[in-house]
């Protein structure tokens, strides 16, 4: 017991139990926090995105938003459109992984005050800068196009597991909290009737002319993403072949041993 | 040497039959888990044979089939084939685990290559496939008879290797080469 006692002595002496102990402590760095802004640095109105899965391998989309400067000072923004990229696996034991492909897409983001903004077209993303006046406003058009690619293959699915986002910033915040006003997104969605979204059951979904549409609202805090997440049902033939082919074998093998039992 | 008594003598010889049964065993569950869409992620089954895997790379996403080359293959199979055979030094333990989850491995890529490769690349595969599983089955057929002889020694009883432990080796080790043969043109 004496020496149980003493081994826990040792383990906590060893341990950074003491570490707090008042004048063992380091004196601590307090956490300056940023003081919040008082405004938001861009405020939205009237935010819809419409985008619409033609086939299998593209789609279209169109963002309008009406953005102000609540400020009484200019602000110099950015406006992002995001693709997905593949993802690179690792694993042990194994070869190197080719890099992920590069995204096709292109974007067009018009301004009511501006006209077009010249994008920028980056690996998997594009953008544009822009200006409101102090107190001002303005409003954006963004319409763009992708190319979906078939993400996996399934034996009885096909999905398009792409993703697209949006986002507006003031161009001079890239650290601390420059969060603009948070507001309501119209989304509307639609795809072709053969596919499913995988969330599809959580909506009210209308077929027109070939196409599942879907209707709902998200928050928007200065930028969305929207996922595709959608599959496809198949019906796989060649390998159903094999795997009935297998499973009579077995059946049979196990059919033959036991009425070589039963004969014995 | 006459091959129709040796493959006789060798369809007697009892590690020859539970060799086969560990391999289409992992086989029959790879091939079922692939078929029903449970391929665990996790362990990179289809890689195992990247042969197989690469034949099979439709079914997966852009960018996840490791950048192969011929003598990967024949590296990656060669390998194989060294610790089916090699592991019966550990009373055949390491063989047994070898070959079921090379069974998996051709099991689990199996539905995919049949679903989305071009016929050129199912034949090949299916080729490959039967020269592999013969290749591994005898040399695991002559691993386990080794690891039961080493077993055999730790019993104090006389080592001796069985005449057919030979005969599997060298079969084994014809349908490795065909496989590689397979896998390079």
């Amino acid at each position: 017991m004496k020496s149980l006692t003493i081994t826990i002595l040792l383990m906590l002496c060893a341990s950074m139990a003491f570490t707090s102990w008042p004048e063992y402590s380091t004196a601590q760095t307090p956490i300056v926090l940023q003081p919040q802004q008082s405004k938001p640095p861009l405020a939205f109105k009237q935010i819809s995105l419409v985008v619409k899965m033609v086939n299998a391998t593209y789609a279209e989309f169109t963002l309008s938003a009406y953005i102000s400067n609540p400020s009484n000072r200019t602000l110099e923004y950015v406006i992002e459109v995001s693709a997905s990229t593949g993802y690179t696996p690792y694993y042990l034991f194994t070869p190197s992984f080719p890099p992920a492909e590069l995204v096709e897409f292109g974007v067009e983001i018009t301004s009511e005050k501006y006209g077009k903004l010249n994008v920028t077209v980056d690996r998997s993303a594009a953008s544009a800068f822009s200006s409101i006046e102090a107190e001002g406003y303005d409003r954006i058009r963004l319409d763009g196009w992708m190319v979906l690619r078939q993400s996996r293959h399934l034996i009885w699915r096909e999905y398009v597991e792409d993703y697209v986002s949006f986002s507006f910033r003031p161009a001079l915040y890239y650290e601390g909290p420059a969060l603009p006003s948070e507001k309501d997104l119209e989304v509307t969605f639609s795809y072709p009737a053969e596919y499913t979204r995988t969330d599809e059951a959580n909506y009210k979904v209308m077929i027109i002319d070939g196409y599942k549409l879907i209707r709902y609202s998200e928050r928007f805090y200065g930028g969305y993403g929207l996922s595709f997440n959608l599959y496809k049902p198949r019906i796989p033939v060649s390998s159903l072949i094999v795997f009935s082919a297998l499973w009579i074998l077995l059946i049979a093998v196990v059919l033959t041993i036991r009425r070589r039992h039963v004969k014995d | 040497m006459k091959i129709g008594k040796v493959v006789r003598d060798l369809y007697g010889f009892k590690w020859f039959k539970i060799s086969m049964a560990i391999f289409l065993g992992g086989f029959f569950i790879g091939y079922n888990l692939g078929f029903l869409d449970f391929v665990p992620t996790p362990i990179p089954f289809q890689y195992i044979v990247p042969y197989l895997g690469k034949e099979a790379f439709p079914a997966y996403p852009p960018g996840s089939v490791p950048q192969l080359d011929k003598l990967d293959y024949v590296k990656y199979t060669f390998a194989e084939a060294v610790i089916v055979l090699g592991g019966g030094v550990l009373i055949g333990l390491v063989t047994v685990g070898a070959l079921f989850v090379l069974g998996l491995s051709v099991g689990v890529s199996l539905p995919a290559i049949l679903e989305y490769a071009g016929a050129v690349a199912v034949s090949q595969s299916i080729v490959f496939a039967i020269f592999f599983m013969l290749a591994m089955t005898f040399l695991g057929t002559s691993g386990l008879s080794l690891g039961s002889s080493i077993l055999h020694l730790a019993k104090n009883t006389a080592f001796s290797i069985d005449r057919r432990t030979y005969d599997a080796f060298l079969l084994g080790l014809a349908f490795l080469i065909l496989s590689i043969i397979v896998e390079v043109f």
